[in-house]
């Protein structure tokens, strides 16, 4: 929780506190090591790049990126995941089949793959990431809420609506989609993860965000030729993505257990 | 007497099955029957006898695809229900003919506030267009719970079952309806909470001027509050008979049984009388009488062929070879 919260906190008030400007190059402090390490300056607190900017800014900056592209990218697959599976799971019959099967076609692919052949289609950019990240990610909505949705469609309550007169409409979503919130939260929270991951991975092969943008995926690819003598090029970044996704997922596994104590139980 | 603008209802020859993979179902077969206005019918019969499923039929919710009404006409105020839309059943849904269900606790959405679901039949046909909240809170008084306006923004976990039984007839009888179809409406109630509820019913059914069918397995229930009661078994109506009739002089066997089955404080039985055997399975029923490899009384042909339906007396008709010509 903790993490994310700070996470959260460098995100909003990134550029107030970053200590140099992220974009400014400076050749003659080049490869600066971190300042524990460091002869010549604390300036740079973890050092700076091949360019002399200072890496800590520049994984604040990061932070930003990869906050923005994955909320946007989750914008885009988490309602397109919640509306197939509310349509596939209340419908059922052969709507549900073909979504289902499209689905389980889905993924057979491997996401990041699917992603990379999308990406070399658009060609590189920051939307299209979001695009392909958001398209890659909503098959998992649309399993989970399904079955949800079939669990909810046999009970009282809607066949009550339904009584009522109630449009098929009205039924899935005054009536369903308020059950299944509870669980999209979670799996959003829990997809965030992942979303971030992918993001830094389309941004290492080169496919994603360009440079000279600041994002931690990109740092890592820009640090691997130094590696060997300027480890903390691509270190920082690689902490910096480790420790968001683990926030993340420890606090879908807090959510969940907070707001689903039936499965606490189990 | 029975002139055609009295009746409400009709049933003719209703037919729902049910296609499974052991079989064709018969959960309904062959169903006739009348409401007339201002009618409380009593459907009863044992659990999986077809009493909800005709129930459902009437208001064409049977669950599809397994589920399907395959013959019969349902005339509601001479229109068959059959022939219509889904659209045009929408409309009538909730709105001419209306249903209580059996479990109040969860028949309502417990993520939605009480307001809003009573509200919801009144939005959606239409009526009170503005003044929503008003006329809930004159339903929630209609149906007596107590301080409706605070109630109103209340969610159902706050509510007893009983209350959630009164928001839940609220909500039916709130585009005033023709009909209100019942499925065991106090079935998970108390015992002091089935008697209020029955009040309920009978004065709101004095209020609208509606119909009621009641399904209940609860015969002192059905004596209570009924002017005529239907006997269902194994997917077929087998008698047919005023209240005061029924429980003085039932024809069939099997309502005999089941009067006799309920326990009368005062008369010390050594023990509750119980019809031998099993309800049979609807799957391929028998040719002849359902009834008959249970009945102390059958004759030969009762298994071979089913009785005719034989008028007793006013209002009195019996399906039983017992009082059947050969």
């Amino acid at each position: 929780m903790s993490i994310v919260a700070l996470y959260f906190f460098t995100v909003i008030f990134g550029p107030l506190i970053t200590p140099h400007d992220p974009f400014k190059t400076n050749l003659n402090k080049a490869l600066l090591p971190p300042f524990w390490q460091s002869e010549v300056s604390t300036d740079h607190l973890l050092g700076t790049d091949s360019m002399g900017r200072d890496i800590l800014s520049r994984l604040i900056y990061g932070a930003r990126t990869s906050m923005i592209v994955s909320l946007l990218a989750l914008c885009i697959c988490a309602p397109m995941g919640v509306l197939f599976g509310l349509i596939s799971g209340y419908f059922g019959g052969k709507v549900d089949t073909i979504i289902m099967r499209f689905t389980d076609l889905w993924m057979s692919m491997p996401a990041i793959i699917t992603a990379i052949l999308m990406v070399s289609l658009l060609g590189p950019s920051k939307q299209t990431v979001i695009i392909v990240v958001g398209i890659t990610g909503w098959i998992h909505y649309a399993r989970i809420i399904r079955g949800e949705v079939l669990s909810y469609k046999e009970r009282e309550f809607v066949q009550l609506a339904r009584v009522t007169g109630c449009s098929n409409t009205r039924i899935i979503f005054s009536h369903i989609f308020p059950n299944v919130v509870n669980s999209l939260i979670i799996l959003v929270t829990l997809d965030f993860g992942r979303v971030i991951i992918i993001t830094a991975t389309l941004s290492f092969l080169g496919l994603g965000i360009q440079p000279p943008s600041a994002a931690w995926g990109l740092m890592l690819a820009e640090g691997r030729q130094y590696i060997t003598y300027a480890w903390w090029m691509s270190a920082f970044p690689g902490i910096a993505i480790l420790f968001a996704v683990l926030g993340m997922n420890m606090t879908g596994d807090w959510l969940r257990d907070v707001l689903d104590p039936k499965q606490k139980l189990r | 007497m029975n002139t055609d603008n009295q009746k409400l209802l009709e049933l003719r020859g209703l037919r729902t099955y049910f296609f499974t993979r052991q079989g064709v179902v018969k959960a309904v077969d062959d169903v006739s029957f009348t409401v007339e206005k201002g009618e409380v019918i009593g459907l009863v019969g044992e659990s999986g006898c077809g009493k909800s499923i005709t129930s459902l039929s009437i208001l064409r919710m049977v669950p599809e695809p397994a589920g399907k009404i395959v013959g019969g006409k349902i005339l509601f105020k001479n229109e068959n229900l059959l022939e219509k839309s889904e659209e045009e059943m929408r409309q009538i849904r909730g709105n001419r003919i209306s249903m209580i269900l059996q479990d109040p606790m969860v028949a309502l959405n417990q993520l939605l506030k009480i307001g809003y679901q009573l509200s919801e039949p009144l939005k959606y046909h239409g009526k009170a267009m503005g003044q929503i909240r008003e006329k809930c809170i004159e339903l929630l008084k209609k149906v007596r719970v107590s301080s409706p306006e605070t109630r109103i923004s209340e969610y159902p976990f706050q509510f007893s079952g009983g209350m959630c039984q009164r928001v839940v007839i609220g909500m039916g009888v709130s585009c005033e309806p023709d009909l209100l179809i019942a499925d065991e409406p106090t079935t998970a109630l108390d015992v002091t909470i089935q008697a209020q509820i029955l009040r309920l019913l009978k004065r709101v059914k004095a209020e609208f001027n509606a119909s009621i069918i009641i399904i209940t397995h609860d015969l002192a229930l059905a004596a209570q509050i009924c002017t005529r009661v239907l006997v269902m078994y194994a997917g077929k109506i087998i008698e047919k008979a005023p209240v005061k009739v029924f429980y003085e002089n039932s024809a069939h066997p099997y309502s005999n049984g089941l009067i006799r089955s309920v326990p009368v404080v005062g008369r010390r039985v050594e023990r509750l009388y119980s019809i031998e055997g099993q309800p049979p399975s609807l799957l391929n029923p028998t040719a002849g009488c359902r009834f008959a490899p249970r009945c102390q009384k059958a004759k030969r042909i009762c298994n071979l062929q089913y009785p005719p339906e034989v008028i007793l007396g006013d209002g009195h008709k019996v399906a039983c070879w017992l009082y059947a010509e050969e």
